[in-house]
Parts: structure tokens; sequence; C-alpha cells
């Protein structure tokens, strides 16, 4: 049964989001949940992708999904998850824990037991055999989040499902270039247009209840590069008034070598001035060739930029 | 980054490439270098712009879609009535706002130059490396960035780089450029330092320029009015190791033609004006058996003669008209004779 989300406002102004399974003639419905609103996730940003990736799955066709930590791989493996069981599918979704630890999360999630016929707890062989023989008969479909940060067994293990035939869905950051990550075909997740940030930025000071000014959202976003996790992190240290910090995304350009050629150019001074026989531009060329060699080298000596946080 | 630093910037730049001094252009440059800031109602631009920056500030982020090439060549399009008023204002428009969001590229969060691309483009890679707006690191920007605005102000009003560098190096080859093209407006004055090709004295004095005479040499006088060939070559009377001109006064030229046939050369050359009357042509010296000029291996011979049967050929290059009397006055002669006179405006 397809299921719908209302936002209602009550008497006594707390606004709660109710949960209903509604028949598709609406003949029959069913309430599931009412939480308040602003405990609700935020609205999917990736509808596009999630349905590739429901339709991919539904194919038989398994996916990698790749992205810069916090652009949203994880809200949108939870997205493909809600839509797989709204169609009737079981799911599970497994977490980078220990290979054992991992096995046992499935197995519970799937339904596959975890015990002997003598109540004994099965070792990580056998769940892991479980688990495989139980989805060479039945369909489901196994998420894998944080998969850059598994153990080499679990990786090898996903390997032998997806030879097996099972439809996996893998959300990873930057993983390497090996394996698993070589084999499945690959989504790679864009950073999210201004206008969905700015929404997740307005909604997490809203829910911070902290009224912003545009100029103030607008300040902060240049600092986010279209990752929702920052947008909704600058929010919350302007909200504690820390102070701006170096900005975390991955969209860069670095223009250095831009900027380096562009006063390369300014070499082909000299050789005008040796060409017009002028033995003062020949000279400013030259010394151009030195300043610009100078700045070149002062440039390239600069510390690089660090992969850890703070200085 | 600060109001003051986009303005500093953005006047060094367009000063820079356009070689201007021009403080119309300049201004231009200066008033494009705060459109870029337009897109927050917190700064300056946006708070005059308020219509503008309210409804940019809802949309963008802070230095994206103002801050990028696609908004440059926007102003490009938007400003064209200026070309119609004076080409460079609208040039220096255009630069003006391009170095405006250019000096962001150097603060922490960069730019979206490649705007509708998010990706920001930074100088250097290194986020620690860059500015943060109203820091100490970026006052020192602006005092630097003052300092070679200043610089290249002065510098272009003054002739420009080039004029500048020869004048600090003194280059004989360059001094000859800064003559050929200044030389026509002011009285220029050439401190010469080098040694008198005969007598191998040191010289280091300061000479009045009459002209160019090839890519190295200058002709030059002293106090007394005598004249020397001033350079590298061989022919020389002051072999120069440095040259540097300078613009004294401003000055008018007026050039005159003079045909003489078979005339009294002393009457020709008796009513020109005697200071700084330059006599160039060659003349056919008539019965000049007897003619022997009076030449100095030190100096500059303004004329130099070429005897034949009867009559003889006198070359003159610059001569003074006392010194065309003093030598040719008692001859009749044939010939054509350009008279260059300068006179000195106060």
């Amino acid at each position: 049964m397809p299921i719908k989300r209302h936002k209602r406002r009550l008497a006594n102004g707390e606004e709660r989001v109710y949960l209903y399974a509604v028949s598709k003639d609406g003949s029959q419905r069913r309430s599931l949940s009412s939480v308040p609103a602003s405990s609700v996730s935020l609205p999917l940003y990736r509808k596009a992708e999630k349905n590739r990736i429901v339709a991919a799955l539904q194919a038989n066709s398994s996916l990698l999904v790749v992205g810069e930590a916090g652009i949203g791989k994880s809200i949108l493996g939870e997205a493909v998850a809600e839509e797989l069981q709204e169609l009737g599918f079981m799911v599970a979704i497994a977490h980078p824990l220990t290979a054992k630890q991992s096995y046992l999360d499935i197995a519970q999630q799937l339904g596959v037991e975890t015990e002997t016929i003598e109540g004994k707890s099965l070792t990580s062989t056998q769940l892991s055999t479980g688990i495989a023989e139980w989805l060479k008969d039945n369909t489901a479909f196994v998420i894998c989040d944080d998969a850059h940060r598994y153990t080499v067994q679990f990786r090898t293990w996903l390997a032998q499902l997806h030879e097996q035939g099972q439809s996996l869905l893998l959300l990873a950051t930057f993983p390497p270039a090996r394996d698993i990550f070589l084999r499945l075909p690959r989504i790679e997740l864009k950073p999210l247009p201004d206008k969905p940030i700015r929404q997740i930025m307005r909604s997490t000071a809203q829910n911070l209840g902290i009224d912003m000014m545009p100029s103030q959202l607008s300040k902060l976003q240049q600092r986010c590069g279209g990752n929702p996790m920052l947008a909704q992190r600058v929010v919350r240290e302007e909200y504690l008034g820390l102070d701006a910090t170096n900005p975390d995304h991955t969209q860069w350009i670095d223009g250095t070598p831009f900027l380096i050629a562009g006063l390369m150019v300014l070499v082909i001074t000299r050789f005008i001035g040796l060409g017009l026989n002028s033995t003062s531009l020949y000279l400013i060329g030259g010394i151009l060739t030195v300043a610009v060699g100078v700045i070149r080298l002062l440039v390239y000596a600069m510390p690089r930029k660090s992969g850890k946080l703070g200085r | 980054m600060m109001i003051v630093t986009h303005t500093a910037l953005s006047i060094a730049g367009t000063a820079l490439t356009m070689g201007t001094a021009d403080p119309v252009v300049l201004g231009a440059a200066a008033l494009a270098a705060q459109l870029p800031d337009m897109d927050t109602s917190k700064s300056l631009p946006g708070r005059i712009l308020f219509p503008i920056s309210r409804r940019l500030e809802k949309r963008f982020p802070h230095r994206s879609v103002t801050h990028s090439f696609i908004a440059t060549g926007l102003i490009a399009f938007v400003a064209l009535p200026l070309m119609f008023w004076k080409q460079v204002a609208w040039q220096a428009f255009v630069l003006g706002y391009f170095f405006g969001w250019f000096g962001d590229v150097f603060t922490k969060s960069g730019v979206c130059a490649f705007y509708p691309s998010s990706a920001r483009l930074v100088i250097p890679g290194n986020p620690r490396m860059r500015l943060s707006t109203g820091s100490g690191a970026e006052v020192f920007v602006f005092a630097a960035l003052f300092a070679v605005a200043i610089a290249t102000i002065n510098i272009n009003s003054n002739g420009g780089v080039l004029t500048a560098f020869n004048k600090v190096l003194g280059v004989p080859s360059g001094a000859v450029e800064i003559v050929g093209e200044e030389g026509s407006k002011y009285l220029m004055i050439a401190h010469i330092r080098g040694r008198n090709a005969i007598t191998q004295q040191r010289i280091d004095a300061s000479f009045e320029v009459i002209k160019p005479l090839t890519q190295n040499d200058l002709l030059v006088k002293d106090k007394q009015g005598i004249v020397y060939r001033v350079g590298v070559s061989q022919e020389s009377q002051i072999l120069a190791s440095q040259i540097q001109v300078q613009r004294s006064s401003p000055i008018s030229v007026q050039l005159q033609s003079i045909f003489l046939d078979s005339d009294d050369v002393y009457a020709t050359v008796a009513n020109l004006p005697p200071e700084r009357t330059y006599i160039t042509g060659t003349l056919t010296v008539e019965d000049s058996e007897d003619l022997q000029l009076r030449t100095t291996p030190q100096q500059f011979s303004t004329i130099t003669l070429q005897p034949a049967q009867g009559y003889a050929i006198a070359h003159l290059v610059s001569a003074s008209p006392q010194e065309v009397a003093r030598q040719l006055g008692s001859y009749f002669a044939t010939g054509s004779l350009i008279v260059r006179t300068i006179n000195v405006r106060s």
C-alpha cells in the first residue's frame, strides 16, 4: 500500500507529521506513525537518483554510489530502502562493524537464523554462508552504507554475493579503485544546487529556533559547496556563535597554475624586445622572467593543503 | 575583502594593464570593482543597490554568480553605452569589475568563477595561506596594493613603464627612444656618464639634447654651446655608459624651409634667432677654393665639406646660425636648408 505523509498543526501550536498507508482506491487507510514535525528528516532532493537506483536494483543490477562525505549518500540509501520496502521487498542495511557483527545485523534484518537449534550462536562463516544461501532462495536487497570502511573479509563476501547474482547497493566516500568497488556500475553524487542547500539551511535554522537573514545565509552558504551536511553544520556553528572555520567541501579549482601561466606569458616581452631590437624591452622581459620564476618558486614552496582538520 | 582592498587592486590592475593614469578611467574601474559585492545587502554597494542585492542574496550564495566570468561578460554587455562616451572607460569598467571579484580568489572561500559550476576558484590551494576579510594579512596586502597603485599611476603619468625603466637604467638606446617620443614636446636634458673618446677624461655632466642621431647616439650641447655626439658608436665624442634623460620645459618647434640660389649665406642666416636654431641641409658653396673649415676633433662637426673643382658641397647637421655664419658667411651658395627653431615656453 502506498504511504502518504501529512503535516498538521494542532490546537496547542505543535506541528506533527502523520504517516498513513493508503490503499490504491483510497478505501483503506492505516495510521503508521505520528511524530513531531521537527524530528522529520528533510525532503529528499535526489529523487532522480533514487528512482534510478530503485529501478536498477529491481532489474537485478548492483550499484556503487560515491561522493564526498556529507553529500547525502546515507539519506539516499535510506530513501531507497524505504521505497523498496514500500514496494514489498525485504531490505537489509549494513553498517561498518566487525565482519561478524555485520553478518549478525544483516541476518537479523532479513530474518535469517543466527543460532543453531541448540541455541548456540553461529560462527561468522556459518552466518555468512547462511545469509548467502537465504539470499539465493529469497528476493531481498542489501544496502551497504559507508562501504569504504568495510574490512577486506566483508568486502570479499560482498563480492561473492555479487557473483551469485545478488543485488547490492554500496554507498562509499571516495573508495579505493579495487575489488568490489571497481566491479560495480557507479553513480557519482554531484553537489546539490544552491536552492536546496538554502532550503536545508533555512530548515536547520528553523529547527534550532533561530531567525537568520538572507544575507547571513548567503554568507554561510559559500562555505557549503553544495554539501547538505555542511549546510546544516554551518548553521549550527552560527547558532553556537563559533568562528568560521576553513571550508571543508571538495568543490575547489586551484587557480595557482593558471596565475603562474598568465604571468609566464609576460616573458614574451623579452622576445618582443629582441625582435624590435629594443635593449630596454629585452631587459624588462629578462627582469619579468626572473620575477615570475621567483613567484613560482615561492608559491610552490608554500605548505600544501593538509588532509587533517584544524591547523 | 574590504572595499579599500578591492579598490586598490582594481586601480593597480587597471593602471598596469591599460597603462593609464586618467582619473576618469581609473575612477570607472574603482566604481566597477565594488559591483561584484552587490550580492549581499551587508556590503556598501549592496546597501546602495538594495533591490538587486536583496534578490541576489535570497537566491545565491555570497561570491557566486556575481563573481564569475559570465557576470563579467554580462557587465561588459550592459556597460556597452559607455563605449559611445569613452571606449577606454568601458574597458576600464569591465577590467575593474573583473579585478573586483578576482581579488576574492585569494580569500578562504574563493569565488564561483566558472558559474554555473559551483566549484570555487582559489589561489593558493591551501586555505591557511588565503586571506580572511579584515585580517591583519589583508591590511598588509592592501598597503602593498596601494603602493603599487600609486607607483603605477606615477609611472604612467610620466610616460609609461618603458620610459620609467629607461630613465632609471639610462641605457643609451633607451635614452634615444625617450627623446624620440618626447623630444618634440619638451626640452630634454641628458645627464651623461661616460668618457671623452679622445682625451679619455671622465664625464659626469648634464647636456641639452638637440636630437637623436642614430638608434644609439644623441646630439647634445653643453652650456657653452659646444655640440657633441654622445653614444656608443666610434664616431661619438663622448662614449656614454649611461644617459638619463629628463623632461625640462615644454617647447614649441618652428620649422622653416630656406632655398638659396647663389645667395649670400651670411645674409640668409643672420636674421635667424640665435638661440636653439638648428640648420640642416646641403649647400653647394661657390668659389670655395680658399674655404677651409675650422674644426676640432673634440666636438661634433655640424658642417662637413666635400671639396670639388671650383666649388664645394657643405653638409649641415643641426648647425647653429652662428656656426654657419662663421664658417660659410663670406660665400655664396645654392641649396635648400631646413631650419628648426625651438621656443621654450615658460
